[in-house]
């Protein structure tokens, strides 16, 4: 990334309060990448001609790292705010300013000497929008999120990235499910619209590896019964399949999913009703991928 | 002893410069006039950038209405002496001008609201009086700047904070330890680009876990935030 950002959140209290952050901008033509793409900030996509703000008032000499966020990664992950995008010569949705609990991450460079005015006024307003989260919790990270296999498939298709197809997307996946994945654009791009609503990680040793720390595995018994892993649908079909299925097999199955995502710090106490467990949690209930595939209870919702 | 007085004013003019931080105001219609507001736990300071050709009033001479400041009732903050007002002639206030009201504290001391009401008026006419909103919290920040080695930059950022109102202490990542961050209010970890500076990425890892709220700037950030074990620097590829 350079010096520039776009797709800011220009009413957020970091570009308003308490200095009004002013940026000199540039229109420019959308770049090849950025076509037919969406990001939490651009969630109608980047017009023909769009504006970037100066951050800092030269190209740095070499690159400001971005937080890689294409088509939101961590949507999921509650409080989670993103705030600016900075220019990728990847995809769109790469994060040059960011928040998650008490962390805050600033793509550019924080010397005076280098930043524009608008700049200046946004650090300052940083600092003070984040003074007072002392201890603010998030959710734990244990793995990445499942949106990495849709990314290697997407550059792939249209970007011709066979590496991501061919070797980093296999690598990530447990023994048995290379066996159903073809190394090829169009091979993951069927994988993906197969098994994606199904993937997890995060519970067992075979999730993690040498050189991939992610490994992912497809749910057979959520892809069986139809029911995406995150879906608030699905966690109210395993509740009811568990207490009242038809078969005891389809119970069964139930309260193998129930336990491999209901996180075991809020599972329902013994001779407790799920249906009871779920009117005590339904308003904090959140599922999280990079917290290890969970439904947990959201952080910042404490009771 | 002139010069010793003459010093120590300097010196407290210069800390309580250094200690006002900035208010949120809301926005007016009136483009004739800007106004900014800083305020430390004794003392509320607004002031008015006032077009050429145009004043306000610094009191009531039979004008427009003068510059008037109320504190919000139930807000940390009382008003505690007379409104300061700036040099005037004849009751006219032109050009940059600062109006400061003392004030103390109750309660957390940290949410400091109030309203500035203002009116200008050129030869011939007056725009109708304006309200602002001010608010925000007026105590100092105090920042934990950590850096791959104390330099120029380092300086830089020191003096930029300090000038915004913080009280600010420089560290590098091989000093840094945990009772340090739990100190202050805000740790800002600094990064030069990729490559470039000291090479302190296995400090950077190591950097302690701490309560206070990071900002983490660019590259070391960015391995800082990983190593902390957050979500948001998941997405590499």
């Amino acid at each position: 990334m350079d010096h520039q950002g776009h797709g800011l959140a220009l009413d957020h209290a970091v570009f308003t309060k308490p200095n009004r952050a002013e940026f000199e901008w540039v229109e420019k033509e959308r770049p090849k990448q950025y076509v037919d793409a969406t990001s939490p900030l651009w969630p109608k996509g980047v017009p023909e001609t769009y504006r970037l703000a100066q951050f800092e008032r030269n190209k740095p000499d070499g690159s400001n790292p971005t937080i890689v966020s294409h088509e939101g990664f961590f949507t999921d992950v509650p409080g989670f705010e993103n705030l600016a995008e900075g220019n990728s010569a990847k995809m769109l949705g790469s994060l040059s300013l960011a928040r998650q609990g008490r962390y805050f991450y600033w793509g550019y460079s924080a010397d005076p000497k280098e930043m524009t005015d608008g700049a200046q006024a946004t650090l300052i307003n940083v600092l003070h929008y984040m003074r007072g989260r002392r201890g603010e919790k998030t959710v734990p990270f244990a793995c990445k999120t499942r949106k990495i296999l849709w990314v290697y498939t997407v550059l792939g298709k249209e970007k011709g990235y066979k590496r991501g197809v061919e070797e980093h997307f296999v690598g990530q996946l447990t023994p048995e499910w290379r066996e159903t994945y073809t190394p090829t654009f169009d091979g993951a791009e069927a994988w993906v619209k197969e098994n994606l609503p199904y993937v997890f990680s995060g519970k067992e040793e075979k999730h993690r590896g040498k050189r991939y720390k992610t490994v992912f595995e497809v749910d057979v018994d959520a892809k069986k019964l139809k029911t995406p892993n995150n879906s608030m649908s699905s966690l109210k079909t395993w509740m009811a399949t568990a207490e009242s299925g038809q078969s005891k097999e389809d119970r069964a199955i139930a309260q193998r999913l129930l336990k491999r995502y209901v996180h075991p710090s809020i599972l329902p106490k013994a001779g407790e009703w799920w249906s009871r467990w779920f009117q005590k949690h339904k308003d904090q209930l959140v599922f999280v991928d990079s917290a290890g595939f969970w439904w947990m209870l959201d952080p910042t919702k404490t009771k | 002893m002139f010069l010793v007085r003459t010093a120590l004013c300097l010196l407290l003019a210069c800390a309580s410069a250094a200690a006002q931080m900035s208010l949120w105001s809301s926005d007016h219609e009136i483009r004739e006039v800007a106004l900014t507001a800083k305020a430390s736990p004794e003392v509320l300071v607004v002031e008015l950038q006032i077009a050429d050709g145009w004043h306000a009033y610094s009191r009531d001479v039979g004008g427009g209405n003068p510059v008037k400041i109320e504190l919000a009732e139930d807000c940390d903050f009382a008003a505690a002496g007379e409104l300061k007002l700036p040099e005037a002639h004849e009751g006219a206030v032109t050009g940059k001008a600062r109006w400061e009201l003392p004030i103390k504290a109750s309660g957390d001391g940290d949410d400091l609201r109030a309203v500035v009401w203002f009116q200008i008026c050129d030869e011939l006419e007056c725009y109708a009086p304006a309200r602002v909103d001010v608010a925000g919290n007026p105590q100092p920040m105090s920042v934990l700047v950590v850096v791959d080695q104390k330099d120029d930059r380092s300086q830089r950022i020191d003096d930029f904070l300090v000038a915004n109102g913080c009280k600010v202490s420089v560290t590098t990542y091989d000093d840094v330890k945990a009772e340090q961050c739990e100190q202050h209010d805000l740790v800002l970890a600094d990064s030069k680009l990729f490559g470039k500076g000291k090479r302190v990425r296995k400090q950077v890892l190591a950097f302690p876990k701490t309560t206070t709220p990071i900002i983490a700037v660019g590259f070391y950030g960015t391995e800082l935030i990983e190593a902390h074990g957050v979500a948001m620097t998941s997405g590499y590829i």
